[in-house]
């Protein structure tokens, strides 16, 4: 592999020497967190958490939350120190700190592997040794596995990958349980069967900017046509397993009948690539669906976090 | 390629007047942070500052709440 470090950099990096004292302010080290990402980690983190048996005391769920969000935001920082040459090159990723000159990619390594490091062992040492075992894993799998892997080898990449970001809600469960439950592992499938239609979307109008930098996603390996046909087959698998929470009496009618009409959308938008390849509406109905499967997620687990917070008592009479 | 705005600065440059060595190097200041840079490093000081007292008061709160209510009682 490449010598991160040795790269050259382009933009206002070639004015600025590499060993001189830093130009990294704070909020440049937040920007390599991933602060968008970490937001839905910590959201579906939380509904682990929350949904696990037992109680867990508020201190002790929100250092677990804590860790986790300091963890998968130094795998993010980490993803940024190794994909610096793919970050410099892509429109979506080019003004990340380390293309944009303003953090050296020694920095980068040095502040992700702190953080990786010392989130790992805060989890370990304050909350529990088997969520902190799943949270080095997580971390290992997306750096090592994902980043340094896969992403450059496969155009399955992101299928496999995926499970990097469906562990919180596990890790989440194991912290406030201890162990390992069916729900936390249908937590874990629905977003790991919702990571492909997902990305595949957006890479379908990125893909221009995956080719030029050498990342082989689906629509640049097999065509844009292969791509719309294995969304619409993971979709087929995402709505059901989504549901079925409901199904297996994990979560209350509410949830049943919210992720079936979320369901029914997001189908009904991957139908939509899949039937129109051409012009200006195919981008747009791929635009559609990359932006309403982060809103279908977002709803289930809004809704797995509310029915573990209160259901209301006209409702559960109902048997809601 | 622009000059990198890091400047070293030796004494001698700086006193006027007063005859040069010969032998061996100016001896050497330290280096003289950019405006840009000491901002930096003000924001990224206060940072950690912020992080280590946060971790203090995390350490110190989980410690309460894991030793429970039990700690209070005790012979005195």
């Amino acid at each position: 592999m490449t010598d991160v470090a040795s790269r050259d950099y382009d933009l206002t990096a070639k004015e600025r020497p590499l060993d001189g004292p830093s130009y990294a302010s704070a909020s440049d080290y937040f920007a390599l967190l991933k602060p968008r990402v970490m937001s839905l980690v910590v959201f579906t983190a939380l509904v682990g958490i929350l949904r696990a048996p037992g109680d867990v005391h508020p201190v002790i769920g929100f250092t677990a939350l804590l860790c986790i969000a300091i963890g998968a935001g130094a795998s993010g920082a980490l993803n940024m120190w190794w994909d610096a040459d793919i970050d410099a090159v892509m429109s979506r990723t080019k003004r990340r700190p380390i293309p944009a000159g303003r953090i050296t990619p020694r920095e980068a390594l040095a502040f992700g592997m702190t953080l990786s490091v010392g989130s790992v062992i805060v989890l370990g040492l304050l909350v529990d040794e088997l969520a902190a075992a799943l949270l080095a894993f997580t971390i290992f799998f997306y750096v090592v596995i994902y980043t340094m892997w896969l992403k450059r080898s496969t155009p399955q990449n992101i299928v496999i990958g995926g499970a990097a970001g469906a562990f919180p809600p596990m890790v989440g469960w194991a912290a406030a349980s201890g162990g390992i439950g069916l729900e936390s592992v249908i937590l874990f499938l629905i977003i790991f069967f919702w990571t492909p239609p997902h990305f595949w979307a957006l890479s379908l109008y990125k893909a221009d900017d995956y080719a030029r930098a050498g990342v082989p996603m689906l629509p640049v390996v097999a065509g844009p046509d292969e791509t719309r046909r294995q969304i619409l087959l993971y979709t087929l698998l995402l709505v059901p397993l989504a549901m079925s929470p409901w199904f297996l009496g994990m979560a209350g009618l509410a949830y049943g009948v919210i992720s079936g009409i979320a369901g029914a959308m997001m189908l009904a938008l991957a139908v939509k690539v899949y039937r129109i390849r051409e012009g200006a509406a195919a981008t747009k109905a791929c635009k559609q669906l990359f932006g309403f499967s982060i809103l279908y997620l977002f709803t289930l687990f809004a809704v797995l976090l509310v029915e573990a917070l209160h259901v209301p008592s006209w409702l559960s009479g109902l048997g809601i | 390629m622009a000059e990198p705005e890091t400047q070293r600065r030796d004494a001698l440059s700086e006193t006027k007047g007063q005859p040069e060595t010969k032998a061996g190097p100016p001896p050497f200041d330290g280096v003289v942070l950019t405006e840009e840079q000491r901002r930096s490093r003000r924001s990224r000081s206060v940072a950690i500052a912020l992080v280590l007292g946060a971790l203090c008061l995390l350490f110190y709160v989980v410690t309460i709440v894991k030793l429970g209510p039990a700690v209070l009682i005790r012979p005195l």
